[in-house]
């Protein structure tokens, strides 16, 4: 029997891919982002499952110590590639790593509520509002610190680590309060996060987020 | 040992460096300082993290293990660090020239010295916990020792008539402080040294809110003189 995981992402991948063709510019490379945030996932998903089987780690320990690891490395490669190859100005840059996030914790999701006997809408709130938004801003991190160093080749390699740095010990948090009794206030962390991000920068977007 | 007991003093650095996080990120986008300035306000955001990792694993996880994710707190804010030394402010401040050579030498005394400190520590302390803790250690501390040359190199080359050096000079003199600092916490957390570990996450707070304050204020400075 195939993975559920690689059925899902095919019923997700296919519209969308097909719909690339119709997009132009800006809305087709989000698009392509949002696709590669899936099949991220996707992969992230076997690489995962294979350091479980290999390492014989408790899911506990691996959801918190190295599922972060290799699910930002895996998110970040795109942004690496798209950073170098498009050469996009801060704002594209910031929603293609947000597509990818957004992409990513799409088939996450998915693929965890195709496990589950049975889902609640207050689980799907809990799913959507917290592993949604921690995805997206943990790459939209990132990105935003990718689009200073993209340029600057001095200090490229040790601005990806920082960036993965922050990416990642913000996801382990993350994973470690949704692994607990008091899962929902997992939730609380991104959308603490997100709302003065969300306030700055819609108050400076014309200043600082433009280059 | 019983991490809990550890809780209220991560609690009181978590909230010290979440002030300097808020007050740094207040003068980023006040001010709009220059890359050098913003990126240890950006450290400081890797530490606020590390230190909310530590709070809620100890509350909510309870893994005692030294080699965890929270190292990767360690590692991105020295590589924050290493990052803005290294870019542009580097060439501004040291411009390549004969007369900043000596300065350029003597500044190697700083990764030599953290390096053999380091070296010392770890291999006394890390003797009955193994090879990889060693490793790992050296792999979290890396960025700091190149970040070190940069910042002595900029105490000792001599200053230039714009005065861009005194804008930074604080910056990196703290720095310094902080490796020295970061080295004894990293040192002791594995050999569960409670009152070590209890005064130096207070005074790597104290020490990252101050160098948050320096960095906005030299930044305005910086930005002034343009």
């Amino acid at each position: 029997m195939e993975s559920n995981a690689l059925i899902l992402s095919i019923l997700m991948l296919t519209p969308i891919g097909l719909m690339l063709a119709v997009f132009k510019g800006r809305s087709r490379l989000i698009m392509f982002f949002l696709t590669a945030g899936i099949f991220m996932a996707l992969f992230a998903g076997e690489i995962n499952g294979y350091i479980r089987s290999v390492s014989g780690l408790s899911t506990k320990f691996m959801t918190v110590n190295i599922t972060p690891i290799t699910e930002e490395i895996l998110k970040a490669l795109p942004v690496v590639m798209i950073a170098f190859l498009v050469k996009p100005d801060r704002q594209l840059l910031l929603e293609c790593s947000i597509s990818i996030g957004v992409g990513f914790a799409l088939l996450e999701n998915v693929f965890i509520f195709s496990q589950m006997s049975g889902a609640s809408v207050l689980w799907a709130f809990t799913r959507g509002f917290g592993a949604g938004l921690m995805h997206s801003l943990s790459t939209a991190a990132v990105g935003y610190v990718m689009s200073y160093i993209v340029e600057k080749h001095k200090i490229f390699f040790s601005g990806s680590f920082a960036a993965l740095s922050i990416a990642i010990i913000y996801h382990s948090v993350f994973n470690i309060i949704v692994g607990s009794d008091y899962s929902f206030l997992g939730v609380m962390l991104p959308i603490i996060t997100y709302i003065p991000i969300f306030i700055i920068l819609k108050k400076l977007k014309k200043g600082i987020l433009k280059k | 040992m019983d991490y809990m007991n550890t809780v209220p003093f991560e609690a009181a650095a978590f909230f010290i460096s979440l002030i300097a996080l808020i007050y740094g990120i207040r003068g980023v986008i006040k001010y709009e300082i220059p890359m050098y300035f913003r990126l240890p306000v950006a450290a400081v955001g890797c530490y606020v993290l590390e230190e909310l990792w530590v709070i809620v694993n100890t509350i909510f996880g309870n893994y005692g293990s030294f080699i965890t994710v929270r190292l990767f707190g360690v590692f991105g804010f020295f590589c924050f660090l290493l990052c803005a030394n290294t870019g542009g402010i580097d060439k501004t401040l040291d411009e390549d020239c004969e007369r900043n050579k000596k300065a350029r030498i003597v500044a190697l005394a700083a990764p030599v010295l953290l390096l053999a400190l380091f070296s010392i520590l770890t291999f006394n302390k890390f003797r009955s916990n193994g090879i990889s803790h060693i490793l790992l250690s050296y792999l979290v501390f890396a960025p700091a020792f190149p970040s070190s040359y940069y910042n002595l190199k900029h105490l000792l080359i001599e200053t230039d008539g714009a005065g861009f050096l005194k804008c930074v000079r604080g910056c990196d003199v703290l720095c310094l402080v902080i490796y020295c600092c970061n080295l004894i916490y990293l040192i002791n957390y594995p050999e569960n040294l409670l009152v070590l570990i209890y005064i130096t996450d207070i005074i790597m707070a104290l020490l990252v809110l101050t160098l948050t304050v320096l960095s906005v204020r030299g930044g305005k400075k910086w930005k002034a003189m343009l």
